[in-house]
């Protein structure tokens, strides 16, 4: 009985502690037959923190779930077809977002889209930003919102990527709070048919030089 | 149960034999599952959606290299859990990043939970709990599979896995507990805001 040495091995400090715990796991997971609900009456009436921790537990497992429930709800926006017809753009697409993640390395290629949209003054909003409707005071929590809303279902927005770069923390009022000035990053999409290098001719002049565009057959960069 | 058993089956034996619509559902059932097991055992600086489509990649890649049919899941699970430990090693070569700290995953992707939302802090310490508890716990949470559907995909008796999820609570609870009323800290339980580094 292989099984009965791995569960022994499993509960080896088999005390009231860890047996009160499976019948409170047997209970909240509508396991319970009625001996264990007897078990676990009799472990109560020793210990009545038992009932607390009971209802502890259910109320965590439940909030568990619902968070496990709420993180799954991407899954449903993912579908297989992109890489059922061909699983080399959407891989691309991923070393993209993971040279993005690191996107200290991006900021040595500067790039200039060929829209007629210059992006030292379009800004973050960019077409998306157009959404959100003039007039309207929204807080700023609540404008961003809706533009990586707006923004994700034009295809513009990827997301905003998680963590939140520090650029200057001051402490203020003797120490008692601390003044952050941090970047927030958002990745963005667009579909252009050339891009440019910026550079610089002999005089000093800015220039925008057209770049090459090549497959992707390195396993790398896209350029 | 039996029925979907064997519709999954067959499903599975016709994604092997390049039949896209069958790996197609398949993909459809086990997406969210999919979710759950990176949740498990993802970096937290990873997007799920992005280690979906990693996975989705891969799946489509090498189904046809499954050689047993009944393996589909631990299988799935294997792919997963690499594409998960593979984000991670990338950023562990990229270099230390600063993160707001006390921000709850879901906060960082737009949803309405915000640092002080509890089911998100229990989502956080639940990543704290040792990988052979958290797994299974999670799991647990994911369309309520069952002990014995947990333990046929970890390879493990159901028994192990029902102790190793009651621990797994426990340990939990124990850790909210503290959370809750941290020594010296005042009576609202919450963890104060920082700024920290991760690397």
């Amino acid at each position: 009985m292989s099984d009965e040495t791995n569960i022994n091995d499993e509960r080896a400090p088999s005390d009231d502690a860890l047996r009160r715990e499976i019948l409170i796991g047997r209970v909240i997971d509508g396991q319970a037959l009625p001996d264990d609900w007897d078990a676990l009456r009799a472990l109560a009436e020793r210990d009545p923190a038992t009932w607390a921790d009971l209802n502890e537990t259910q109320r965590q497992q439940e909030l568990l779930c619902a968070s496990v429930s709420r993180l799954c709800a991407v899954a449903d926006e993912i579908d297989i077809d992109d890489a059922l017809v061909d699983p080399e753009p959407m891989v691309r697409r991923l070393r993209l977002v993971g040279t993005w993640g690191g996107w200290a390395a991006a900021a040595s290629l500067a790039l200039l889209w060929s829209l007629g949209i210059n992006p030292l003054e379009s800004g973050t909003g960019g077409q998306a930003a157009s959404a959100i409707p003039m007039g309207v005071n929204l807080e700023p929590d609540d404008a961003l919102r809706q533009y990586l809303d707006s923004g994700r279902e034009a295809g513009r927005v990827i997301r905003e990527v998680p963590d939140r770069v520090v650029v200057r923390a001051e402490p203020l009022n003797g120490g008692r709070q601390v003044e952050v000035f941090y970047l927030r990053q958002i990745l963005e999409r667009q579909i252009v048919s050339q891009v440019y290098r910026e550079s610089v001719d002999e005089m000093g002049n800015e220039l925008a030089v057209p770049v090459r565009l090549e497959p992707d057959t390195s396993g790398g960069s896209v350029w | 149960m039996d029925e979907g058993r064997e519709a999954v089956g067959q499903d599975v034996a016709g994604a092997i034999a390049g039949d896209r619509d069958a790996l197609r559902r398949l993909w459809q059932e086990h997406r969210r599952w999919v979710a759950t097991i990176l949740i498990a055992h993802k970096p937290r600086e990873c997007e799920v959606e992005d280690l979906l489509q990693a996975v989705a990649v891969q799946v489509v890649r090498k189904i046809g290299q499954l050689r047993d049919a009944g393996a589909f899941r631990p299988w799935l699970r294997t792919i997963a859990i690499n594409a998960a430990r593979a984000e991670g090693r990338k950023i562990s070569r990229r270099g230390p990043t600063l993160r707001l700290a006390g921000e709850t995953e879901g906060a960082a992707n737009g949803s309405p939970v915000d640092g002080a939302d509890e089911a998100g802090r229990l989502m956080e310490l639940a990543r704290e709990l040792p990988e052979s508890y958290r797994e299974p716990l999670l799991m647990r949470c994911a369309r309520g599979m069952s002990y014995r559907q947990i333990g046929a995909i970890l390879d493990l008796p159901e028994t192990t896995i029902e102790t190793r999820i009651a621990r797994g609570r426990r340990m939990l609870r124990e850790l909210a507990g503290g959370e809750r009323a941290p020594a010296g800290a005042g009576k609202s339980g919450k963890r104060p805001g920082r700024w920290s580094v991760v690397v």
